[in-house]
């Protein structure tokens, strides 16, 4: 037997995947995380899900792997202690931030913000000059210069260095001098240059950026080390994959070169897994809500593939690196509610969080949350355990949402209602930010909604932004894991280019895009993918001369080298233009960054329809609720998800009580399994 | 005041009343993204320097940030109301033409009508800071001007779309009389695309909630914020009590100065009564500026809001509640043709004087100490080696004032969502390298809670030339308040080939400048905020090794000791304090630096101007 296993370790929890590649069996699993070293519960979880499965620990092909130790770093301030190596003159490049404040007026005077990563104790500034724009070098590095700051550095007890000079993106030489300096003398210790973290111009963003990668670097060398030093202890010799922000995977040696890329590593799996899925299913454009405890994070798929975006964002830093365009807005189960001086009702982003968590927990927690007023609307029926043990406490819940109802002068059940609409709206604001906005109509796209409490929320979000159907995955609770094991290995190489049309022809654009493919390439040798199973995806970043934005245009080298060359790209880009802001301008296009993004495919999943085996919906009928609708309560079914066969219909109103999560179906809605397990729901006739 | 219409019973469900609220402040987020990622010139893409609004009906701004003007605009226009049609978009660049909605030329304003069902249900705006609009000097900011004709082209306010028509002719006509007319059709695009945005959204509310509990809404949103600052203004200002504050601006660039602003506030029952009279009389030079009343009324409120509860929507809901008196005449309100380019610094000053004001209203609630003061900003053009004509239009920033629970920020901007152009974006379109960039040591006042320091930034220009740039703050201080120190004002130093280096004044207009010449700009820092004494000594060391102060300010302003290391001496840090203690005078509220006195002041800044005049011809 062979298996793949997707493993994503969260605060609390770490769910656990395994696929059987013989018989196409997934097994799903979850095991406490064990934060203090999270290696641990990584293998607790690997042993206890194959366990279950009745596999060995040696039949492990590949692993999946997500995780959150980046992103906790960076959100805790927990990371390494790095140098920085900048040109003299820029020592304050990361203190200045680039000067900006908050909005609106008077927004400074409650700005917060973070000390940089690397403190101005830890920061050098070199001679050696590069410049612009042409990249040649008007001033030498000096090496007695540089032996000296780098020594201070390690004796004062840095643990990385990070290297960021001007201009590097236009020629990275001096960069790649200081490093060899430093290597001849500290060979052991972890040294990244820009240039190669940030090939573009920016120098703010491209110094945060990688600095963020040094910040984590020592961490990851250390817990990825400790993880395949126990699973191979354990018995495993399968290949350890980690999962990137862009929902690539890279091998764990490249993962230790390049930790920034992991920054937003869990939160990708479930966009990933949600496109797999609704691709499968022939839904291939699809917006994603993921709803958690404290945020929800919602995306859009176009033909399959999910956005993508260079910029990525965690807490107060917002960096350069590739990720999903995953979209956050702190609306959770945990969000509190409150009523402001003027009378609106406010809820999140301030959350329970796990502990004491909602009122209903009985933990303690009195602070009226969504997840309280889903419980005083009848949405989480009394036959729901918390964690399959817990006993919700109904009065706590009821008692929490009162003074809401008290200020605002109505029913305890309408202020819930009330509470359960803000959150909706927030995320309908969120889900209009990555759709609407951008040009695409929500309407000609279908949802997938996971997450603990997103099929809760999930049919009145379809209705108000209109995208059906509604998908709700079999397993919504470990859906990144499921999506770890639907990923390739993937990378991304970028170059900036600068040129603007009538400058540069096709064939140039196509020699550039060629020898970005060439390193992909050679990466990909490197993560032990074959030739073969090599695909590679051309973009060219454009705009009109001088403005700011860069849209990807997808190009063709092939296109390229024809006749039409660059006017082709030239169309595609006015066309998404005028589709974005609705005008075009007389403005030459220039081309900014090219990017080669190279991948390899690789099966680590395999989604196989299941013949129909409708049954009678009321065999699954496990009792009635009185659930609010419309402001009125309505006696409403429960449904056991485990009961419910391939191909067997109901309508709303409904609730679906699965493993990990509640099913909330609105009247007038119809409901379908569908051949992968997954709940199909689409608006009644009536509607 | 009459009490508005808007204050009744509001027949609305309340949470349809929450979720109008908040589509409409995400849309007015939508509206800047939009300009910001399609706008060409770098003020508004990298700087944020535009402003949007939507109001009701009347005029009225529900949600925003600029005060809303339009019945001025309407009036000063050729059209009525009922002349407004759906797809009408009305451009105007003239502060004369809005009540001083935008204060000086660059800033074009547009103004949309939006309706619904043939029925006009409110107006979308957004104003931003085009790079050029012709006029005596590149960027259309002169220092040595006194007319606003010498300012530019100026549009009044005129449809620049009438149904949907763009109006091809004004356009071009318009952008004839810039420097730069392709980023003014790019910028005046960018800004019609932000008020489609807000006409969209807004009539997507219409869809989806009716026309009339959209129109319910916006009034009941009204209601809502004037309640909100009513309670506010009830519970933290004391009643009768009427508090006095004058600080100046430096100079008008053409030797008059310093300029007075004086300001009164009183509150009387539920309002708020201020008053401008002993401000000084409008100058020669271009400082003036124009207040619009409305806006002044905005700024207060949002100074409350931001202070006491920044969730708070802000509007035009609670205007009845500030009454404001600003002289006919005065620098800010001055009289047509008066020139108004480079009204930040008094617009900057107006904002300290402000904070000031409150700080001494609000009592223990809250202090905040003054800022660098204006928006420093510096033009360079010239004719590059390839033949091609540039123009470099950067805002800079300096250091923030001290504030209730902080430090002020280093290098940081005043003003909202302003960031920094890159350096290597600077590089790689402008014949320029930027040798430093860098937040002043001992720039910023000390206090418990330090001021941020000003910023120096060091060009060397790689082109033949000229440069304008203007600033403040370079011979007064802004203050420090409750026991913290005053900042160290600004300075510019113009260091040519031959090592020559000549200090110039903090304002100056169209100075030649050849390959390798180097120009050191400083700004100032912000002003401390409370006893530096009570500094935590240990973060005062650790701010010396971080190279922010040095040992010397330590000792002498936070009575800190260091080693040679930077590392803390307890026991001369303990002595050095007793010292200062038991010697120091006791300080007043506001400490305002070595001021010389007025007239020397006066004089002295006249004999500058006088001497630079001459070294320039």
């Amino acid at each position: 037997m062979s298996y793949n296993i997707g493993v994503d370790v969260g605060g609390t929890f770490t769910d656990v995947i395994l696929f059987n590649e013989q018989t196409g069996e997934l097994t799903l699993d979850k095991v406490l995380s064990t934060p203090e070293n999270p290696a641990h519960g990584v293998l607790d979880g690997v042993e206890s899900a194959t366990d279950k499965a009745g596999a060995d620990l040696m039949d492990l092909a590949a692993m999946f792997h997500g995780t959150t130790v980046v992103t906790n770093m960076l959100l805790e301030e927990t990371g390494a202690r790095v140098g920085l190596i900048v040109s003299a003159g820029q020592e304050h490049v990361l203190h200045l931030a680039r000067a900006w404040t908050p909005g609106p007026l008077y927004g400074w005077m409650a700005m917060e913000k973070p000390d940089p990563l690397a403190d101005l104790t830890d920061t050098r500034g070199i001679r050696g000059r590069v410049s612009a724009p042409d990249g040649s070098i008007v001033e030498q590095i000096d090496d007695a210069e540089i032996t000296d700051a780098v020594d201070e550095l390690v004796d004062s007890g840095v643990e990385a260095v990070t290297i960021s000079l001007l201009n590097s993106y236009l020629n990275s030489t001096q960069e790649e001098a200081v490093r060899d300096i430093i290597a001849d003398a500290y060979p052991d210790l972890p040294v990244s240059i820009s240039a190669e973290i940030v090939p573009e111009y920016g120098e703010y963003e491209r110094t945060l950026t990688t600095v963020i990668n040094d910040y984590a670097r020592p961490q990851v060398i250390n817990y990825l080390d400790d993880l395949e030093t126990d699973l191979e202890a354990a018995g495993s010799t399968g290949r350890l994959n980690v999962v990137r922000s862009d929902g690539g995977l890279m091998s764990a040696s490249a993962a230790k070169e390049r930790p920034v890329e992991l920054a937003l590593s869990g939160p990708s799996g479930g966009v990933v897994g949600a496109a797999a899925l609704a691709t499968e299913k022939g839904v291939s454009d699809v917006l994603t809500l993921d709803m958690g405890g404290t945020s929800t994070d919602v995306s859009l798929v176009q033909n399959g593939t999910p956005e993508a975006t260079r910029q990525t964002k965690v807490g107060y830093r917002e960096f350069k690196s590739r990720g999903i365009d995953i979209n956050t807005v702190g609306a959770g189960g945990g969000s509190i509610a409150r009523v402001q001086i003027n009378g609106s009702l406010v809820v999140g982003p301030a959350s329970a969080g796990a502990d004491p968590g909602p009122a209903c927990y009985g933990r303690g927690g009195e602070q009226p949350t969504v997840t309280d007023a889903n419980v005083v609307l009848g949405r989480i029926p009394s036959s729901v355990k918390l964690g399959g043990t817990m006993d919700l406490d109904r009065d706590a819940a009821y008692q929490a949402i009162e003074p809401i109802a008290d200020a605002r002068g109505t029913t305890v059940e309408e202020a819930a209602q009330a509470t359960v609409d803000i959150v909706n709206e927030n995320m309908y604001g969120a889900l209009r930010v990555v759709s609407v906005e951008r040009g695409y109509d929500p309407r000609e796209f279908g949802l997938v909604a996971f997450g603990g409490a997103g099929p809760m929320h999930a049919n009145a979000l379809a209705d108000l932004i209109g995208a059906y159907p509604l998908i709700i995955p079999p397993a919504p609770g470990v859906m990144s894991a499921f999506g770890f094991l639907t990923s390739d290995i993937q990378n991304e190489f970028s170059e900036t280019y600068l040129e603007v049309e009538g400058d540069v022809d096709g064939d140039a654009v196509g020699a550039a895009l060629e020898s970005l493919q060439a390193a992909a390439a050679e990466w990909l040798r490197s993560e032990g993918v074959v030739d073969e199973d090599h695909a590679f995806e051309y973009f060219a970043d454009c705009r009109y001369y001088r403005q700011d934005i860069q849209i990807s245009i997808p190009v063709t080298i092939d296109e390229l080298q024809s006749e039409d060359g660059i006017s082709a790209i030239k169309e595609a880009f006015e066309k998404r233009h005028k589709q974005q802001f609705d005008f075009t301008l007389d403005a030459p296009l220039e081309i900014a960054t090219l990017r080669t993004i190279g991948r390899g495919t690789i099966a680590g999943v395999e989604l196989t329809p299941e013949e129909t085996d409708a049954t009678d919906p009321e065999d699954a009928v496990i009792g009635t609720e009185t659930v609010f609708f419309d402001g009125k309560g309505q006696e409403t079914p429960v449904y056991d998800r485990t009961r419910l066969g391939i191909g067997t219909e109901f309508s709303g109103p409904a609730i679906v009580i699965g493993d990990d999560s509640t099913v909330v179906v609105e009247p007038d809605h119809e409901v379908v399994v569908d051949p992968y397990a997954a709940l199909e729901i689409t608006r009644g006739e009536t509607q | 005041m009459s009490t508005p219409d808007f204050v009744r019973e509001h027949d609305i469900d309340q949470t349809t009343l929450d979720i109008i609220e908040s589509t409409l402040a995400n849309t007015r987020e939508e509206m800047d993204r939009v300009v910001e990622t399609t706008a060409i010139s770098p003020v508004i893409r990298e700087q944020s320097d535009q402003f949007p609004l939507m109001a009701d009906a009347k005029g009225r701004m529900v949600m925003g940030q600029f005060g809303s003007a339009i019945d001025d605009i309407l009036e000063n226009s050729p059209y009525t109301v009922d002349d407004l049609e759906d797809g009408d978009v009305i451009a105007t660049n003239d502060p004369y033409m809005c009540a001083g909605a935008v204060s000086h030329t660059p800033d074009m304003l547009l103004l949309r009508p939006i309706f619904y069902d043939d029925e006009l249900i409110g107006y979308a705006s957004q104003w931003g800071n085009l790079m050029d609009v012709g006029g005596k000097t590149p960027g259309s900011i002169p220092v040595n001007a006194t007319t606003i004709f010498e300012e530019g082209i100026r549009l009044p306010p005129t449809k620049l779309w009438t149904a949907g028509e763009l109006d091809e002719h004004l356009l071009e006509t318009f952008k004839h009389n810039t420097r730069l007319p392709e980023h003014a059709e790019a910028d005046i695009k960018a800004l019609a695309a932000g008020t489609a945005v807000a006409e969209t959204r807004i009539k997507e509310l219409c869809d989806r909630f009716g026309k009339e509990t959209y129109l319910e809404a916006t009034d009941a949103i009204l209601a809502r914020t004037r309640d909100g600052v009513t309670q506010l203004i009830r519970e933290l200002l004391p009643e009768g009590e009427t508090f006095t504050f004058e600080d100046f601006a430096d100079d008008d660039g053409q030797g008059t100065g310093p300029i007075k602003l004086h300001m009164e506030l009183t509150r009387k029952g539920d309002e708020i009564y201020i008053d401008w009279t002993g401000t000084d009389p409008q100058v020669p030079g271009t400082v003036n500026f124009l207040l619009n009343e409305e806006m002044f009324k905005m700024f207060t409120g949002v100074f409350l809001i931001m202070a006491f509860d920044p969730q708070l929507t802000f509007n035009d809901g609670y205007y009845d509640r500030i009454n404001v008196t600003i002289p006919e005449g005065s620098v800010l309100k001055p009289e047509f043709p008066a020139a108004l380019g480079n009204r930040l610094t008094l617009m900057a000053r107006h904002f300290d004087i402000l904070q000031a004001v409150f700080s001494d209203a609000l009592g223990d609630k809250f202090s905040v100490a003054g800022s660098y003061g204006t928006s420093p900003n510096l033009v360079y053009s010239g004719v590059d080696e390839d033949g091609n004509q540039f123009q470099l239009l950067e805002i800079l920033y300096g250091g923030i004032p001290a504030r209730p629970g902080g430090d002020g920020l280093d290098g940081h901007s005043w003003w909202p969502l302003f960031k920094t152009v890159p350096v290597e974006y600077q590089e790689a379109y402008y014949p320029m390298s930027i040798d430093e960039y860098a937040a002043r040591t001992d720039t910023g006042g000390a206090g418990q809670f330090r001021g941020g320091h000003g910023i120096r930034k060091v060009y060397t220009f790689e082109a033949d030339g000229a440069i304008t740039f203007q600033d403040d703050r370079a011979v007064t201080y802004p203050w420090g308040v409750d026991g913290g120190h005053h900042a160290e004002p600004s300075t510019k130093q113009l260091i040519r080939t031959d090592g020559t280096v000549e200090d110039l004044p903090s304002k100056v207009e169209n100075i030649p400048v050849s390959a390798g010449d180097t120009l050191v700009f400083n700004t100032a820092g912000g002003g401390g905020l409370g006893d530096p004494l009570e500094r935590d000594a240990e973060f005062v060391a650790t701010e010396v090794q971080r190279g922010l102060i040095s040992a010397r300010e330590a000792k002498e302003a936070y009575g800190v000791v260091v080693g040679d290391d930077g590392s803390l001496d307890t026991d001369a840090t303990e002595k050095r304090r007793e010292e200062i203690q038991s010697t120091r005078e006791p300080s007043g509220q506001f400490d305002f630096g070595p001021l010389p006195k007025y007239d020397d002041l006066a004089e002295q800044i006249a004999t500058e101007r006088a001497e630079f005049n001459a070294r320039h011809g």
